[in-house]
């Protein structure tokens, strides 16, 4: 029984729709990403260059209707970042940062004339979209942004610094969130002329990354980076708009995890059936058993868990709560059977060729991006609670 | 049988957790009776109707076609 959603006829759960989508994209990823994860893992190289052939299948920006977008429900947008992260979680960032975050901002909180200007060039992967929120002295109290925007006739001016932004120098447009002069957040669009970067803007590569290598982060600079007046995302207006936003991300972030989970589980059921100690299979001892068995369980909980949030999703009634309930269980379950999946395989669970090691290291950035286990935790005690512990 | 063993052991788990997280930030004030019950209790639910172990081989056997069980 490889595929964990077996046992409780998981996929009688999905519609046949949503579930041609997936199939789709497991395809695509034994086409084009598997085969050269973990080269690209080892190498640290850019998967970007995946991006057209992803927007040949019909998946580029989500949930969004229109604009050249995919227009998927909730569920089948899930599935997609569980495939993506079952076979390889740099990729599923590079798509995530494209198509969830700077398209998904861009029709989240654009106005029609802004999706129509960027969106449809997206979708076919010929312009690449970062998102710019993460600053060195802010992550997890990104609530305190210190970079400004400052309004000069037509144009708005932009200084300051951004880190950990993924495909911060490969792309062509980046939505970056900064304070205007009032102190009010917003979300303003750089969009780098062809071939070249804007004047005043910089990024830098950061290096010796341990978990999704082949997905590049940057430092960004910006020193007086002008933007045309009409680059500011019209219902970007407040941090609490970005927030409403990142409770939509944060949800696929969850179905990534319950991909990394299947891969490691899988890739170890395959071990143990095949190997050999003690003259007896490896899958025939009893504490391995209770390991597969606590890894089958744990999935089975996460995929009813996200299903769920989606439906809600359909509904309108995923809140942020919901969202951070589930990135937290998730991340936090899938590490553990990562970290049971590398143990069964041994030495050879260290190595790359098995790929049960690269999910193990990829999965800890799940565990921390899109808002640390810490933070989720803290989001969901301040809904049960009515009480918030973020500071004394 | 192997869906049930599988919820049993998965419920129970956490279940067993929960009740000692309970029980020690309720600490000595409130119903510390009423959690320490909870507590105890809980013991029985990890164990009867097949205990842990017992769950979790006859997941085991189903999801690799291996009996471990004995």
């Amino acid at each position: 029984m490889i595929d964990p959603s077996e046992l409780y006829h998981l996929d009688d759960m999905v519609s046949p729709e949503d579930l041609e989508v997936r199939d789709r994209v497991r395809a695509f990823c034994a086409e084009h990403v598997l085969p050269i994860a973990n080269e690209r893992w080892e190498q640290a190289r850019s998967l970007t260059d995946m991006l057209p052939a992803a927007a040949e299948i019909g998946i580029m920006g989500g949930t969004t209707k229109g604009y050249g977008c995919a227009g998927l429900s909730p569920v089948a947008a899930g599935l997609v970042s569980l495939e993506l992260a079952r076979a390889d979680g740099s990729f599923c960032t590079v798509f995530g940062v494209h198509s969830g975050l700077a398209m998904g901002s861009i029709a989240t909180l654009g106005s029609d004339e802004q999706k129509d200007q960027w969106l449809p060039a997206m979708s076919r992967a010929e312009k690449l979209g970062a998102f710019g929120l993460t600053e060195p002295d802010h992550g997890s109290d990104v609530v305190a942004l210190e970079t400004r925007a400052t309004r000069d006739g037509d144009t708005w001016v932009i200084n300051g610094e951004k880190r950990w932004i993924g495909l911060g120098d490969e792309a062509d447009i980046v939505v970056v969130w900064a304070r205007d002069d009032d102190g009010d957040v917003g979300a303003f669009v750089v969009e780098h002329p062809e071939g070249g970067k804007v004047d005043g803007f910089s990024a830098e590569v950061i290096t010796g990354k341990i978990g999704r290598r082949a997905v590049l982060q940057s430092d960004l600079w910006f020193d007086g980076v002008r933007v045309p007046a009409a680059n500011r995302l019209e219902h970007a207006e407040t941090f609490k708009d970005a927030q409403r936003f990142l409770g939509h991300s944060r949800q696929g972030v969850a179905w990534e995890a319950v991909g990394h989970a299947e891969a490691a589980y899988s890739y170890a059921l395959q071990y143990v059936l095949e190997r050999e100690q003690f003259g007896r299979k490896v899958a025939s001892f009893q504490l391995i058993q209770d390991k597969l068995a606590r890894m089958v369980a744990g999935i089975t909980s996460m995929r009813l868990l996200v299903l769920r949030m989606a439906r809600l999703s359909e509904e309108g009634r995923a809140t942020g709560p919901i969202a951070s309930l589930a990135k937290m269980h998730c991340a936090a379950t899938a590490r553990e059977i990562c970290q049971d999946a590398r143990d069964i395989m041994g030495g050879n669970g260290l190595l790359l060729e098995h790929h049960v090691g690269r999910h193990l290291a990829d999965v800890e950035v799940t565990y921390t991006y899109e808002g640390t286990d810490t933070v989720q935790a803290l989001i969901v005690g301040r809904e049960v609670t009515g009480m918030q512990a973020f500071v004394n | 049988m192997e869906r049930a063993s599988l919820a049993k052991a998965w419920c129970t788990t956490p279940m067993r957790e929960t009740v000692q997280i309970a029980r020690g930030a309720v600490g000595g004030k409130g119903h510390p009776a009423r959690a320490a019950r909870y507590f105890a209790d809980a013991e029985a639910v990890y164990s009867y109707g097949g205990t842990y172990e017992m769950s979790t081989l006859i997941v085991g056997r189903a999801i690799t076609g291996v009996s471990a069980l004995v």
